[in-house]
């Protein structure tokens, strides 16, 4: 795979934004699109499981998404990274600024 | 005792596939495992999207190099030379970790990629020279 999709699925206040394939500078947009899109309406779910790998765009993205969020009092949390995902965010060495839950069960009401 | 050494090679091109490619063949690597698969290509996509943005790979490809031994894991890349990366290999970027900050003209950290590298390394080192730039990471 390429490039990224970005399926997208309600959940009461939540938008959840399911994530599968390499996020970098040639593909973070449709992500960055999607989180923009929602931003202010919905509560944002990114479910990471899906991700092959992430570079420091991506990690931008999700950065800015999660500033945006707290701005205006919005909720924004990564679901179930996966493994080089999780690597990834521990790698920028401050993986507390990036709300993680094991499940999309485990979303807040 | 019996020295372990193995080793791999791959020629890339700049072609759209290109990070599926790396992935691909870091993933085929057999002696290397899971955590070590998953540290190489985190190094190896940011540095090949930073090569890439900076138009550093031409049609000659990008040249990676794994070797492993019982006590470290080497990382390599060579490009053809080019200028970018000889202006960048001086700069304070290449030689320490410098604060991050946010580039409001380009709404993107700056410093982020590197941090990373380097947090998930021992150490990464640029080498430019006449007609081949050299990437090496160590794990």
């Amino acid at each position: 795979m390429t490039g990224i999709s970005v399926e997208t699925q309600e959940k009461g206040k939540w938008i959840i934004l399911a994530v599968h394939g390499p996020i970098n500078s040639y593909t973070f947009n449709e992500l960055q699109e999607k989180t923009l899109e929602y931003q202010g309406k919905y509560d944002i779910a990114v479910d990471l499981s899906g991700v092959s790998s992430m570079t420091s765009a991506g990690i931008g993205v999700l950065l800015a998404a999660i500033e945006d969020a707290e701005a205006i009092h919005k909720r924004f949390v990564v679901v179930s990274p996966s493994e080089i995902a999780r690597l990834a965010i521990e790698s920028t060495g401050f993986s507390d600024r990036f709300p993680t839950i094991t499940s999309i069960k485990d979303l807040p009401a | 005792m019996t020295k372990t050494r193995l080793r791999a090679r791959v020629k890339l091109l700049p072609v759209d596939s290109l990070f599926y490619n790396y992935d691909t063949f870091i993933n085929s690597l057999s002696f290397l495992d899971k955590d070590q698969s998953c540290r190489l290509i985190i190094v190896g996509n940011e540095i090949i999207d930073n090569l890439l943005t900076h138009s550093e790979i031409n049609p000659t490809g990008l040249h990676v190099l794994v070797h492993k031994n019982e006590t470290s894991i080497l990382l390599a890349f060579f490009v053809q030379s080019h200028e970018k990366f000889l202006k960048f290999s001086k700069s304070n970027y290449a030689k320490s970790n410098i604060p991050l900050y946010f580039d409001k003209n380009q709404k993107r950290w700056r410093g982020m990629g590197l941090r990373m590298c380097r947090n998930v390394s021992k150490s990464i080192s640029f080498r430019a020279d006449k007609l081949i730039d050299s990437i090496f990471v160590f794990f």
